[in-house]
C-alpha cells in the first residue's frame, strides 16, 4: 500500500513537473534598444544592420519606401503621384495652375515603378488644365536600392562612363539639407547679393508662416544634397574649363568646386529647380513663357515664387553626369582670356589676369556672340553654354544647360525670343519616367531606353524647337 | 427424578445440536451448529473475503490510476521533447501570456496588408508589388483566387489594407485611387466607398438616371478625376469632376459592432472616421453613413499622424496606430482622447508602428515595421501593459523584414503580413 502510495505520488509529482517544464518555455523576451524616439525611427547604435557610418536600422531603400510607399508620407515614389490630398507646392500660373501635392497629382520626378505622366505628342503639360496624364510602369529609370548602373555622361573624356550603385540617400539627405527649417542663419555675406522676400507669409499653414526675411534658409527642394553621395563633385576637367573667378569659389579641396550661392556661407547652399525669381524649369509649350512650372505658394502673388532663386539643378545632376560639363563654352575657346561670364575685377585664373566685361542692361554679357553663351543672370551664373567640342569623342557637343535665351520663335537669331530657363529636369525625370521610344529614338541615346525624358521619342525637342524645322510633325 | 449423576451426565455436545435434533433417515443424530458458533466463523471468513476483495478491487482502481498518469507523463515529455511550443489543443487558447509560435509561409509578393475571414478558413493578402492583385488562400495557405478592382492595372491602382465584415465581404482601401473596393467573400467586385457620402453605385446610378444593370461595372479613376463605368456589353463610358472631399482611406478595421473604421490621411485632417454598420447593411444607392471622426494631423499628445489602424477594445476605447508619431492613441468611447503608449526609450517602445489588432482578451497586437517584431499589451486595465513581443529581424522562417499588417483569428493564429520577405507569415498561440 505504501509502496503504491509512492507510485501515485511520483506520478502527479511527474507530471506536475512536466507541465511547469513546458510553461516555462517561451516566455516573453525582450530586446536591447538605444532608441531616442525620432532617431531611433532609422538609427540603431548597437544593432543596425546596414551602413557602418550611418548606423541605418535596416537598408535604406526599404526603410525609406516603408514611408514613400504613401503610407507614411503624401510622396508616392514608387509611383511617381502624390498620395495626400492637400499641399503648398503648385506649379503653373493663373487659371492653369496646377498643384504638384494634390491628390492623385504626378510628382515632378516621376517614379521608379511607375509614372503617371502625358508623354505624348499631343499631351498637355499638367499645368494646362486639360492634363490627360496616364499612369504606366515606368521605361527607364535611376536605380535606388543599391543596384550598380551605368552613369551616362560622367567621368573624364574618352572613357568609359562608371557603373554606380545608387540609393535614395546618394542624393537625398533625410535630415533636411542647409536646415530644413526656416531657422535664420547669419546675415548675408559682404558682396552677395540677398533677393529679399521671396518667402511669402502663409497664413493657410500649419501652423501659420510668416513671411520670411531674404538672410532665412530654405529646404533645397526635396531633400537634395549638396553634392551626391560618391560623386566628387565638380570635377575640373582635363582641359581646363574656367568659371568665372568669383563667381566660382572651390571647396578648398583639390577635386572639387563649391556652386555658388546667394546669400550664405559656403556649404549651405540649395538647389532649386528654377534659376530665377520668375522662372522655374521650361515647360512644354514653346513660347508660352507664362506656362512653367512655377513653384509657388498658394497664398502668394504669382509672381513671387516659394523658392528663391538659388542654384540651378543642373550643376547637382552634373556632380555625376560631369562629362557634360566638361570643357563647357564658359570660355572662349580661342581666345582664353576672353571669358563669357563677368569675372570680378583683377580675378586670376591659371596665370591669366580676366577682362571684366560689365553686364548688358539685361543681365546678358554676349561678349561675342558668335563664340559665346550668355549663361549667366545677373551676378550669378545659371548654367553652361555649349557651342564648342568638347573633344570627347562621344560627347562632343552638348545641349546648354542654364539661362538660355534660346530662339523661340523659329527665327534662330540669338537673343531672340523668349528666355525660357532651363536645367536638366525640364528634359528628364529624376526617378523615372513612363515615355516611350520607338524606331530611331529607341536606340539615339547611349542608354537605348527613354532615358528618362519626359516626352516620348523626341517630342521634347519639338516644345521648344518646333519653329525651328519646316515639316509637319507626326507623333 | 433421577438426580443427575456424573455416569449419568450429558457429555456436552461436540457438534452443534439444535432444539430439535435432526436424525437421519437412518436414524443418525445430525449434528446441528449452535446458532451463535456457525455464524462467526463464517463471517469471520466472509468479511475477510469481502475484505480482500475490496483491498483487490482498490488496488486495482489505484493500478488504473498510477496507469493512466504514466501514460500521461509520458505524452507530456513526448510532446515537450519533440516540439517544445505550447499544446493548444491541450491548453485553453489565448488563456495564458506567452508570445505565438511560428507556424508556416504563404509567399506572395510584398504583402502590405492581411485579413482572416471570421470563420477563419480565407485568408486575404494584398500585394504591393509586381501585378498588386489581393489573394485569397485556404487555411493551409493554398491560393484560392487573386483578384482586383476593374478597369485598373498595376500602373494605377494601390490597394493596402483590407478588412472583412461579419457577412464576408473584403473591403480594401484602394490608395492611389482613395477608393475603398468592396468584393463578396469570392472576390467578386461589388462596389466601392469613394468619399464620405459617396459610393461608386452612387455616382453610376445618378447619372444613369436609373437603375443600374446587373453586371455593370465602374471604378473611380484618381488621375482623371472621375468614374469609368460600362454596361453589360456597351463601350467603356467615363462620369468626369466626381471630386473626393477630405477623403484619404488608409487603415481598415471592423470593431465588434460591426462598425468599420477607416483611418483618413487627408493633409492636415489625419483623423478615425467611424462608418456605423448599420449604414454598410442594404442597397449602397443614396449611401449617407453617419461618419463619426476623431483626430487631426499633428505631434501633439491628441493629434495623429499617418494613422494607420484603429480597433476597439471591449469596453469600446479607440486605439489607433499612430505611424509616424511612433505610439499608439487612445481615444474614449465618446472620442475624446484619452492617452498614449508606445513612445520613448524601453524595451516596449514602438518604432514605426502599422497594423494592429485587438485579440479577446484585450490583448493589443502592434506591427512594428522598423522595429521588425510585434509587439503586445494588455490593455484590459486602466493603463497599457507591455507584455512581450515576437519575431527578430531576418530572413530565415519566423524571421521579419519590415512587416506591415497582422490578423488574428478566433483559433488562436495569426497572420503577419512579412513585406520584404515576400510572404504572409502564420504564428499560432
Amino acid at each position: 500500500m505504501k509502496k503504491l502510495l509512492f507510485a501515485v505520488v511520483f506520478g502527479l509529482l511527474l507530471v506536475t513537473a512536466i507541465s511547469t517544464i513546458a510553461l516555462a518555455d517561451n516566455g516573453p523576451h525582450g530586446g536591447f534598444q538605444a532608441t531616442t524616439d525620432a532617431c531611433a525611427s532609422c538609427h540603431r547604435a548597437h544593432t543596425a544592420q546596414y551602413g557602418s557610418n550611418a548606423l541605418l536600422v535596416m537598408q535604406p531603400d526599404a526603410l525609406c519606401l516603408s514611408c514613400h510607399d504613401g503610407t507614411g508620407a503624401g510622396t508616392n515614389v514608387e509611383d511617381g503621384v502624390y498620395t495626400q490630398a492637400g499641399s503648398d507646392v503648385y506649379y503653373g500660373t493663373g487659371a492653369s495652375q496646377k498643384v504638384e501635392g494634390t491628390d492623385g497629382a504626378s510628382l515632378f520626378g516621376g517614379g521608379f515603378t511607375n509614372a503617371l505622366m502625358a508623354t505624348a505628342w499631343s499631351g498637355k503639360v499638367t499645368a494646362d488644365p486639360a492634363f490627360n496624364a496616364t499612369s504606366r510602369p515606368s521605361t527607364s529609370a535611376h536605380t535606388y536600392n543599391g543596384t550598380a548602373g551605368t552613369v551616362w555622361g560622367s567621368g573624364a573624356n574618352n572613357t568609359v562612363s562608371a557603373l554606380y550603385a545608387l540609393e535614395c540617400v546618394s542624393c537625398h539627405d533625410p535630415h533636411g539639407t542647409a536646415g530644413y527649417t526656416n531657422a535664420p542663419i547669419a546675415p548675408a555675406l559682404p558682396g552677395k547679393t540677398c533677393i529679399p522676400a521671396l518667402i511669402p507669409a502663409d497664413p493657410a499653414a500649419v501652423p501659420p508662416r510668416p513671411a520670411q526675411p531674404c538672410n532665412v534658409k530654405v529646404a533645397s527642394y526635396r531633400l537634395l544634397r549638396w553634392q551626391p553621395s560618391g560623386s566628387t563633385g565638380f570635377t575640373a576637367p582635363v582641359t581646363a574649363v574656367n568659371w568665372s573667378g568669383g563667381a566660382f569659389p572651390t571647396n578648398g579641396t583639390t577635386t572639387g568646386w563649391t556652386v555658388p550661392d546667394n546669400f550664405a556661407t559656403l556649404g549651405t547652399e540649395w538647389y532649386t529647380i528654377g534659376t530665377t525669381a520668375a522662372f522655374a524649369v521650361g515647360d512644354y509649350n514653346a513660347g508660352n513663357a507664362n506656362n512653367v512650372y512655377n513653384l509657388k505658394n498658394a497664398t502668394a502673388p504669382e509672381a513671387a515664387t516659394y523658392i528663391p532663386a538659388g542654384v540651378n539643378t543642373a550643376f547637382f545632376c552634373a556632380q555625376c553626369h560631369d562629362r557634360y560639363f566638361n570643357n563647357s563654352r564658359l570660355r572662349n575657346a580661342t581666345d582664353l582670356s576672353v571669358y563669357c561670364g563677368s569675372p570680378v575685377a583683377g580675378t586670376i585664373v591659371n596665370g591669366v589676369t580676366l577682362t571684366q566685361y560689365p553686364p548688358t542692361a539685361g543681365g546678358q554679357h554676349p561678349v561675342d556672340p558668335g563664340r559665346c553663351e550668355p549663361i549667366y543672370t545677373g551676378a550669378v551664373i545659371t548654367g553652361w553654354g555649349d557651342n564648342g567640342p568638347s573633344g570627347d569623342t562621344s560627347y562632343m557637343y552638348r545641349h546648354a544647360s542654364g539661362d538660355i535665351r534660346l530662339s523661340m520663335d523659329g527665327t534662330n537669331a540669338a537673343g531672340a525670343g523668349t528666355s525660357v530657363s532651363r536645367s536638366c529636369m525640364a528634359c528628364h525625370t529624376s526617378h523615372g519616367t513612363a515615355s516611350q521610344m520607338t524606331t530611331f529614338a529607341a536606340n539615339a541615346s547611349l542608354a537605348a531606353d527613354s532615358a528618362l525624358l519626359r516626352m516620348d521619342n523626341r517630342s521634347l525637342c519639338l516644345r521648344c524647337h518646333a519653329g525651328d524645322v519646316n515639316f509637319a510633325v507626326v507623333p | 427424578m433421577t438426580t443427575p449423576s456424573p455416569e449419568n451426565e450429558v457429555a456436552p455436545p461436540t457438534e452443534p445440536v439444535g432444539e430439535n435434533p435432526v436424525t437421519s433417515p437412518e436414524g443418525e443424530a445430525i449434528p446441528v451448529a449452535e446458532p451463535g458458533a456457525e455464524s462467526s466463523e463464517e463471517t469471520i471468513q466472509l468479511e475477510a473475503v469481502e475484505a480482500e476483495t475490496r483491498r483487490r478491487r482498490l488496488l486495482l482502481i489505484l493500478l488504473v490510476l498510477l496507469l493512466l498518469l504514466c501514460c500521461c507523463a509520458s505524452y507530456f515529455i513526448y510532446r515537450y521533447a519533440t516540439k517544445p511550443e505550447p499544446l493548444p489543443e491541450m491548453l485553453p487558447v489565448v488563456d495564458v501570456n506567452y508570445p505565438p509560435t511560428y507556424k508556416f509561409s504563404i509567399a506572395l509578393d510584398k504583402p502590405v496588408g492581411v485579413a482572416v475571414s471570421p470563420d477563419g478558413q480565407r485568408i486575404y493578402g494584398v500585394e504591393s508589388e509586381k501585378e498588386r492583385l489581393i489573394k485569397m488562400f485556404d487555411q493551409d495557405g493554398n491560393l484560392l483566387k487573386s483578384f482586383a478592382p476593374p478597369f485598373t492595372t498595376s500602373a494605377n491602382r494601390k490597394p493596402i489594407y483590407v478588412a472583412v465584415d461579419s457577412k464576408g465581404r473584403v473591403f480594401v482601401s484602394d490608395t492611389y485611387n482613395n477608393v475603398i473596393a468592396v468584393f463578396d467573400k469570392d472576390g467578386n467586385f461589388l462596389d466601392g466607398i469613394i468619399s464620405r457620402d459617396k459610393t461608386l453605385s452612387d455616382v453610376v446610378v445618378e447619372h444613369l438616371g436609373s437603375k443600374m444593370p446587373a453586371g455593370t461595372l465602374f471604378y473611380y479613376d484618381n488621375a482623371n478625376k472621375g468614374v469609368v463605368y460600362q454596361l453589360p456589353g456597351k463601350e467603356t463610358e467615363f462620369i468626369p469632376h466626381v471630386e473626393q472631399v477630405d477623403w484619404s482611406p488608409l487603415g481598415l478595421r471592423f470593431d465588434q459592432q460591426g462598425n468599420l473604421l477607416v483611418t483618413n490621411i487627408v493633409a492636415g485632417k489625419h483623423s478615425v472616421l467611424i462608418f456605423p454598420a448599420a449604414d454598410l447593411q442594404g442597397s449602397w444607392v443614396d449611401f449617407n453613413p453617419q461618419v463619426q471622426e476623431f483626430g487631426e494631423e499633428g505631434k501633439e499628445n491628441d493629434q495623429l499622424s499617418f494613422p494607420n489602424s484603429a480597433v476597439t477594445d471591449s469596453r469600446g476605447n479607440y486605439y489607433v496606430s499612430d505611424g509616424n508619431n511612433g505610439r499608439i492613441s487612445v481615444w474614449t468611447p465618446d472620442l475624446k482622447y484619452k492617452t498614449f503608449f508606445g513612445l520613448g526609450s524601453s524595451d516596449s517602445s514602438l518604432n514605426l508602428p502599422r497594423g494592429i489588432w485587438m485579440d479577446d482578451q484585450d490583448r493589443l497586437h502592434v506591427v512594428d515595421a522598423v522595429g521588425q517584431y510585434v509587439r503586445v499589451y494588455d490593455v484590459s486595465g486602466e493603463e497599457a501593459t507591455f507584455l512581450y513581443n515576437f519575431g527578430v529581424y531576418g530572413t530565415a522562417e519566423g524571421e521579419f523584414n519590415f512587416p506591415n499588417d497582422i490578423g488574428i483569428d478566433g483559433t488562436g493564429r495569426l497572420y503577419i503580413a512579412d513585406r520584404e520577405n515576400n510572404r504572409i507569415q502564420v504564428w499560432s498561440y
